[in-house]
């Protein structure tokens, strides 16, 4: 118990730290593999299409990103010896990105996956579809500026 | 910011003159024909005209277009590819369409010919090739067997002792051993074997040939069938010798395709050009009606343009004519049929494909390109944010412009991103942010707002920027109102929204900002007002008060798309705190290998390979991003574009660019 009363506010921070890198970096790693494994075969008939290709690879793999910026500002908070309040309130602000960066991303990469549908067969049309892959990602952005704000609160 | 200024002309004249005329207005090349088909055909003129049709020629001329393309591709191929570096030069040869005209009239016919030549020359290359891999496929079967030196017609004169060749798995071997040994008369030799299977000729007497037969079948046994009068090695080196034939003929094919994409490839190049040129004519004309005698015809061109129509048309028919001309004026009648020419200063027709992108302006609005581009920077650079990357876009982009010469599309991409990569820079300062790490204030407002150590500010900064954004696009809408002379709508859609946007910030925040109640009191006025407006006048279209009253209150639930609008540009701060605390990393990670040499090279490494990563990750955000913001919050406001793009009366250059 007493164990828990000196470390537990160091630990649980980091739990919170641990989670926004964990869960968003697994969304995006799911997400930039949909899309990548779909991105190959367009490249079979069509190498000149790769950049495109590319960036609807990489739009699901920045909630990534953002959970491990959330990590770092969440690192800043904490210390050896922190209070246990305040090792609970950094991991309080460390979910918003970790969910919805996670299922944001998964979410986005199937946006995506249909928008390399669009580039296969019309390609003068891809910039729409990127367009509509971005709206998605609104959600991780906002959840990364509650993450934000809750460790400026703290 | 400016939507070309168009002009209709209605043209009648002889069909015996309509080819002499097409081939000139496609000289003009700005031309626009409207489709006369859907507009014009009344009942009245139903008997008479019809649409004037060119299937057969087109399908003659896409036969031709097809077997030059054919010979250009074949011949292409052959090219040695350009290095990286080289590639980039891909600027297309230029040519006036007076020479590529006079050019190609004097060469057609024997071009044809050429083309056609150098069609077989592929065809008997790709036989060839097919020839080769099928003796080579038939060498490889006989390879295993060529231990037998002695030829299948010496072993049929043998009297009583017969033979087969041919494999058997090689699990199959001992058994098949085992029940030939058991015969008296017979001679197993092993030929050859490889991982799966052994070679070999049996030789047997004939009263053995059914209890040989039986052991073979239990082999599972296959005969192979050689060609008799020679010994196999023999066979084999007629193989290496056909094989040597064919390639020497296929060399002196290769050497004269050579010789013909020297001499003609690029003469092939204009034709081709110029076909796809000949085909767009073709297409136009199904476009047109005609009757037996005459044809009918509409087209667009810039007004500026007219005069030269007028003087082209003339030139080009002897005979008599009837044009009409107008310039199209805003509040034309046909205003969606107007094709849209937009023409802005080099600063901001890299930006027209933003707009277009999403659609192009109807002729009765603005153009938005001058009005996208100093907003797009804006959020762009705040994006980006880091005087560093600014400065590498920026470096790179001019580099590669002034060094290459490449095809116009991709210069205007490059111009694109230089002109974004200044305001990346200022920016940058104001963050005080050099790649990632903080910049030294020599300057009074350097680091005066830095993303990633002052987030808060960062954010509300960055929704103040929306609201400014999103009045300024309100603005566009209201200036449109009054160049219309829309007083009404003015007041309804314009200054209603923002008596009402205004009126809430002010109640919200006004108690902060030390707002007397006074001024507590009209901010409310102020927004109750502009509400009433807009669930009054908003849906003022509406035949039934009721429908307007309740598509009025519908819009004005639209209050809770601008608080949406506002929220999303918190985006701006977040990629550039996302960018700005990646390159943090970056240095730290870096920082953290040490002083030693290896740590030092190890750490330039990662500065090396990291840098360029998040470089390339916060553009391609700071790029998409704006692009949402532009389209969604922006151009909500006050552009939906709907018109049709100007079709030049010329083919896309793929080869060479006719002027």
């Amino acid at each position: 118990m007493n164990f828990f009363l000196e470390n537990g506010g160091f630990i649980l921070g980091l739990l919170g730290a641990a989670l926004a890198a964990i869960l968003p970096g697994i969304g995006s790693a799911k997400g930039v593999g949909m899309v990548g494994e779909a991105a190959a075969g367009v490249l079979i008939d069509e190498p000149q299409k790769f950049a495109k290709a590319l960036i609807f690879e990489l739009l699901p793999g920045t909630q990534g990103l953002y959970g491990f910026i959330i990590c770092i500002m969440a690192m800043g908070k904490l210390n050896l010896g922190v209070e246990l309040g305040i090792g609970l309130a950094v991991l309080m602000a460390c979910l918003p990105i970790a969910f919805v960066g996670y299922f944001s991303a998964v979410s986005q990469a199937k946006v995506s996956l249909a928008d390399i549908n669009l580039l296969i067969k019309n390609e003068s049309q891809s910039t729409k579809g990127i367009i509509l892959a971005v709206m998605v990602e609104t959600y991780a952005i906002l959840a990364l500026v509650s993450s934000i704000m809750l460790l400026g609160k703290i | 910011m400016a939507i070309v200024k168009m002009a209709r002309a209605q043209l009648t004249a002889f069909a015996s003159e309509r080819d002499q005329l097409l081939r000139d207005l496609q000289a003009l090349s700005l031309v626009h024909f409207a489709d006369l088909n859907y507009n014009f055909v009344g009942e009245k003129y139903e008997e008479v005209f019809v649409p004037d049709e060119a299937s057969e020629d087109l399908a003659a001329l896409r036969d031709k277009l097809a077997l030059v393309e054919t010979a250009i591709k074949g011949l292409d191929a052959l090219e040695a590819k350009p290095g990286f570096l080289a590639g980039l030069n891909s600027a297309l040869p230029e040519m006036s369409f007076q020479d590529a005209e006079s050019q190609v009239k004097a060469r057609e016919d024997e071009l044809m010919a050429q083309a056609e030549q150098i069609r077989q020359l592929l065809r008997d290359q790709a036989q060839s090739k097919e020839d080769e891999a099928r003796l080579r496929d038939q060498k490889q079967q006989l390879l295993p067997f060529q231990n037998l030196d002695v030829s299948l017609s010496e072993l049929d004169k043998l009297q009583r002792t017969r033979y087969v060749v041919g494999l058997i798995p090689k699990k199959a071997e001992i058994d098949l051993r085992h029940a030939l040994a058991a015969l008296d008369h017979t001679y197993f030799l092993g030929l050859s074997q490889d991982e799966k299977s052994v070679y070999f000729l049996v030789l047997y007497t004939e009263q053995d040939a059914e209890a040989v037969g039986e052991a073979l079948q239990r082999a599972a046994f296959s005969s192979r069938a050689i060609r008799p009068d020679l010994t196999v090695p023999a066979i084999l080196s007629d193989y290496d010798k056909q094989i040597a034939d064919l390639r020497v003929a296929r060399t002196e094919i290769e050497k004269e395709l050579q010789q013909q994409s020297a001499n003609h490839l690029a003469e092939l190049k204009l034709l081709a050009e110029w076909l796809r040129n000949e085909e767009v004519r073709l297409e136009a004309r199904e476009q047109f009606i005609r009757s037996n005698h005459v044809f009918l015809l509409e087209l667009y061109v810039p007004a500026e343009q007219l005069e030269e129509l007028r003087s082209t048309v003339d030139r080009s028919l002897k005979l008599p004519y009837s044009l009409d001309c107008e310039i199209v004026e805003r509040d034309d009648k046909q205003v969606e049929e107007v094709p849209i020419l937009l023409e802005n200063n080099k600063l901001v027709e890299p930006f027209e494909n933003v707009v277009t992108t999403f659609a192009t302006p109807r002729y009765d609005e603005l153009d938005p390109s001058g009005v996208v581009m100093p907003w797009y920077a804006a959020c762009f650079a705040f994006m980006l944010g880091d005087a560093g990357y600014g400065l590498v876009l920026f470096i790179l982009t001019t580099l590669a412009l002034s060094i290459f010469k490449m095809k116009q599309s991709t210069r205007k991409t490059l111009r694109f991103f230089q002109i974004l990569s200044v305001p990346s820079i200022l920016v940058g300062l104001i963050f005080g942010s050099f790649f990632a790490v903080d910049i030294p204030q020599f300057l009074p407002f350097i680091g005066i707002l830095s993303p990633t150590r002052d987030t808060d500010t960062a954010l509300t900064f960055s929704m103040g920027f929306g609201v400014v954004m999103l009045f300024f696009g309100l603005a566009v809408l209201g200036y449109m109102k009054i160049r219309d002379k829309d007083t009404l709508g003015l007041v309804a859609d314009v200054l209603s929204w923002y008596a009402v946007v205004i009126g809430a910030i002010l109640m919200i925040f006004g108690q902060n900002w030390g707002l007397g109640s006074g001024a507590q009191l009209a901010a409310k006025i102020m927004l109750v007002l502009g509400l009433i407006l807009v669930l009054v006048f908003s849906a003022r279209d509406e035949k039934s008060w009721g429908a307007r009253l309740g598509w009025g209150a519908y819009n004005v639930y639209g209050v809770t798309s601008w608080i949406g609008d506002i929220v999303s540009y918190a985006r701006l701060a977040a990629l550039a705190m996302a960018g700005g605390f990646i390159g943090y990393a970056v240095n730290l990670i870096a920082s953290m290998l040490g002083t030693s040499i290896i740590g030092k090279v190890g750490a330039l490494v990662v500065l090396l390979i990291f840098h360029p990563f998040n470089l390339f990750l916060s553009c391609l955000s700071a790029y998409v991003h704006t692009l949402r913001l532009i389209y969604v919050e922006f151009f909500g406001k006050f552009y939906e574009g709907g018109g049709k793009p100007f079709r030049r009366f010329r083919a896309e250059s793929e080869y060479v660019d006719i002027k």
